[in-house]
């Protein structure tokens, strides 16, 4: 089964994003920033008053995934992540649905080192799966 | 079907900066826009234009004019 855990945000900054995210939508308990050295990013969790949590995704690295999507002015709000308890077997499941796998499985620190996917639906939005 | 290929990529990447001759043989990054995200996109305005349907291996693994050229050629 997979079970909703997030919405991801490409941000030039998380003091911005975490800014403008606290004033717009209420977010609030924002956990510390995780640096994911893998994925060229520094990433922060906030939620809002219904427990839908919010991720902020920063460049920290020279190549990274946010720099170019900022410049183009497209899919900014990123992804919805989910998570699964197989990922090899929920990828393969999207994968015969003609979802495109982008990058992964990888060790994400952000969520124990469990291991993180994305893929590109024919919707054009993108599904972070993350193993539970 | 060179010209037709050759709008679709201009809608999917309006500020990609390329000489006319060189069209065939742009490859994924040799535009700014023409990134791993970019190539879905295109790949998929590609499908739109010209009515076909592409696997899910061709979608992944498509990554240059030439490609994109030889896939419209077989189907």
């Amino acid at each position: 089964m997979m079970e909703f855990n997030h919405i991801g945000i490409f941000v030039k900054s998380l003091e911005i994003g975490r800014q403008i995210l606290t004033e717009t939508l209420q977010i609030k308990n924002w956990s510390e920033p995780i640096v994911d050295s893998i994925q060229g990013v520094t990433v922060q969790f906030g939620y809002d008053s219904t427990d839908i949590c919010y991720e902020l995704v920063a460049p920290n690295a020279k190549v990274n995934p946010v720099d170019n999507v900022l410049k183009q002015g497209k899919n900014i709000l990123n992804h919805v992540a989910y998570k699964v308890d197989n990922i090899d077997q929920a990828i393969k499941k999207l994968q015969d649905l003609n979802n495109i796998l982008i990058s992964g499985p990888v060790k994400a620190k952000a969520f124990n080192d469990k291991k993180i996917a994305f893929l590109f639906t024919k919707l054009r939005f993108i599904i972070e799966l993350i193993e539970k | 079907m060179r010209e037709k290929l050759l709008n679709t990529f201009r809608e999917t990447f309006p500020e990609a900066n390329f000489e006319y001759k060189d069209f065939e043989s742009l490859e994924i990054n040799s535009v700014s826009e023409w990134d791993s995200m970019g190539n879905l996109n295109l790949l998929m305005n590609v499908e739109s234009t010209f009515d076909i349907r592409l696997t899910s291996e061709e979608l992944s693994e498509t990554k240059s004019i030439k490609e994109i050229l030889n896939i419209l050629n077989k189907k």
